[in-house]
């Protein structure tokens, strides 16, 4: 597998654990969103902290651009960031209108970011980036 | 590459607005039309239903379709969308002029003055975004399906506006070419090319990612470069006249889009999001797309029917197209506005979700007076009362204007909570 392959896969198991959360929230069954959330934000965060901590800083120091798109896409995890939590609030207080609002808004800002990613910026990091598996490789959770 | 992926280079949230907003218009304008409609069986080529149908694709189509191109360059192609201002001008405006002029033309039994005024201004309308769109993907890095699918659909546009502008010369009495073959190629390009190509490739990204379905495999020939070759080939073949390979050639596209949209109706069968109201309205639009298809395969053996052309426009245009794009907004119309919002700085705990902007359930209700209305469409064209259809087209034009301006109203309530800007 590719390390292109390999984060897409990522993407897209989070994706299955973010369908099986909003299930369970349609369902209202708390417990299993509570612990489905949980899962989802973890997947997240480690799909985040490869990009962060391993990934961007060696496409900006191979391009040599630190306000590029790296800094969007990082702004963009930050938005993410804030959903989530804000979904988990709403999870705790068993609001599933306001949840779902969020869950919607989160989607879209999550796949047009997903978007981005997979059809420019990791193609873009496996032409300057001949250790692009290895760098992954390294700090892989998910 | 230094600009790709910002947010500063992405279209202004009213340019792809404006023209979404245009649409639902120009669909209160088809009700008032079609109420004015003479009685009777309808025709194929009687002016009134040729009026119908440009004030459908271009007031309609061609304007929600134009909006969401401008985002999807950005978002899926990392095109920059230098010039807002410049392409509201060349694109926008001409648009909903030439469209008006041309409208007017058909309406008034093919009048040449209205007729020529019009595609004078729908050829820069037409292909400032084509050209604008192709010369920015051929710049982009990105090599993905939906990227290499708006390139062909964006080649089919240039084709179209091209095919149409000289019908119109003809018609004139300015060009001396077979009118048929032009006819018969600029619905080629412009159904089977510009809207069919454009909803597959982005529906090829935007449904696995939005409805969560299972990702297909990557086949060595994309179905868009194949059904784009074939339309190549079918065109070639009727502007050469060579009449049994263009019956082949078209019923080779009919089995390419089949095969293209059945790929499409197993993902959605495997959604992992049922309950979006957006799946149920791609489901429908499928569905309309293959019946239309069944219309154009019948068709080739029935060629003096008279019904089965338009019936087989109605389901392409008014089912597959504006199903497909009315599914879209339930997405695009919210995310613009809270993106905007957000942009704008909007605190996080002020800022709403997007099914703030616009609920599910509204959502699931402008899908389902977009299938009312696809019915009274069919009894249109079964019985020839327009007065049925005309009371639904004012009903889902009614209701989508009004869903577009309680999102503009609520974002314009949001832009007054913002803090209030102290700069040096």
């Amino acid at each position: 597998m590719s390390a292109i392959d390999t984060l897409t896969h990522q993407h897209r198991h989070c994706d299955e654990g973010f369908a099986a959360c909003e299930a369970a929230v349609r369902q209202q069954d708390w417990e299993a969103a509570r612990a489905a959330l949980t899962v989802f934000c973890q997947d997240m965060e480690g799909h985040f902290t490869i990009e962060e901590q391993a990934l961007f800083p060696a496409f900006e120091s191979a391009s040599g651009q630190r306000m590029g798109p790296t800094r969007i896409m990082r702004m963009e995890h930050q938005d993410m960031r804030e959903l989530m939590e804000d979904m988990q609030e709403a999870l705790l207080s068993q609001h599933a209108d306001a949840f779902l609002g969020l869950n919607d808004t989160l989607l879209i800002l999550m796949q047009q970011h997903n978007m981005k990613e997979e059809n420019i910026l990791y193609p873009m990091c496996a032409e300057l980036l001949p250790d692009m598996a290895a760098l992954i490789s390294q700090d892989c959770h998910v | 590459m230094s600009a790709w992926l910002d947010y500063e280079q992405a279209p202004p949230w009213w340019l792809p607005l404006s023209h979404m907003v245009t649409a639902p218009c120009w669909l209160l304008l088809g009700a008032g039309l079609l109420a004015a409609l003479p009685a009777g069986q309808v025709q194929r080529f009687q002016p009134e239903v040729l009026a119908l149908t440009h004030l459908l694709t271009l007031g309609v189509l061609g304007n929600v379709m134009l909006g969401a191109l401008w985002q999807l360059l950005a978002v899926a192609a990392a095109v920059p969308i230098r010039g807002p201002r410049w392409l509201l001008l060349s694109s926008y405006l001409p648009l909903q002029a030439g469209c008006a002029a041309l409208v007017t033309g058909f309406w008034q039994g093919l009048s040449p003055g209205w007729l020529q005024a019009g595609a004078a201004m729908l050829l820069p309308a037409l292909l400032s975004p084509a050209l604008y769109g192709l010369h920015g993907l051929w710049r982009s890095p990105a090599r993905d399906a939906t990227s290499q699918g708006m390139r062909l659909a964006l080649l089919s546009l240039l084709l179209t506006a091209v095919f149409g502008a000289s019908m119109v010369l003809v018609l004139s009495g300015r060009l001396a070419l077979p009118l048929p073959r032009l006819l018969d190629n600029h619905i080629l390009w412009a159904a089977g090319g510009w809207l069919s190509l454009l909803v597959l490739a982005v529906a090829r990204t935007v449904i696995p990612l939005f409805l969560i379905t299972p990702a297909g495999q990557e086949k060595q020939v994309s179905p868009e470069r194949l059904l784009a070759g074939l339309i190549g080939l079918a065109s070639v073949s009727m502007l050469l006249g060579l009449d049994s390979l263009s019956v082949a050639m078209v019923l080779a596209v009919c089995l390419s889009l089949c095969w293209a949209v059945l790929r499409l109706l197993h993902g959605l069968l495997h959604s992992k999001r049922p309950s979006d109201p957006s799946r149920r309205g791609w489901q429908s639009a499928c569905l309309w797309l293959l019946v239309a298809i069944g219309g154009i395969v019948t068709l080739q053996w029935r060629p003096a029917d008279n019904i089965l052309p338009v019936l087989s426009g109605w389901c392409v245009l008014a089912g597959f197209g504006l199903g497909a794009v009315l599914s879209m907004q339930g997405k695009i119309l919210p995310f613009l506005v809270w993106l905007q919002l957000k942009l704008a700085g909007l605190p996080r705990r002020q800022l709403p979700a997007t099914h703030d902007f616009l609920a599910e359930a509204s959502h699931a209700r402008l899908l389902q007076l977009h299938a009312l209305w696809m019915l009274c469409g069919l009894a249109w064209l079964a019985w020839g009362k327009s007065i049925p259809l005309a009371m639904a087209t004012l009903l889902l034009g009614a209701y989508w204007l009004w869903l577009a301006a309680r999102v503009l109203l609520r974002h314009q309530r949001c832009l007054r909570q913002l803090p209030v800007q102290t700069g040096s």
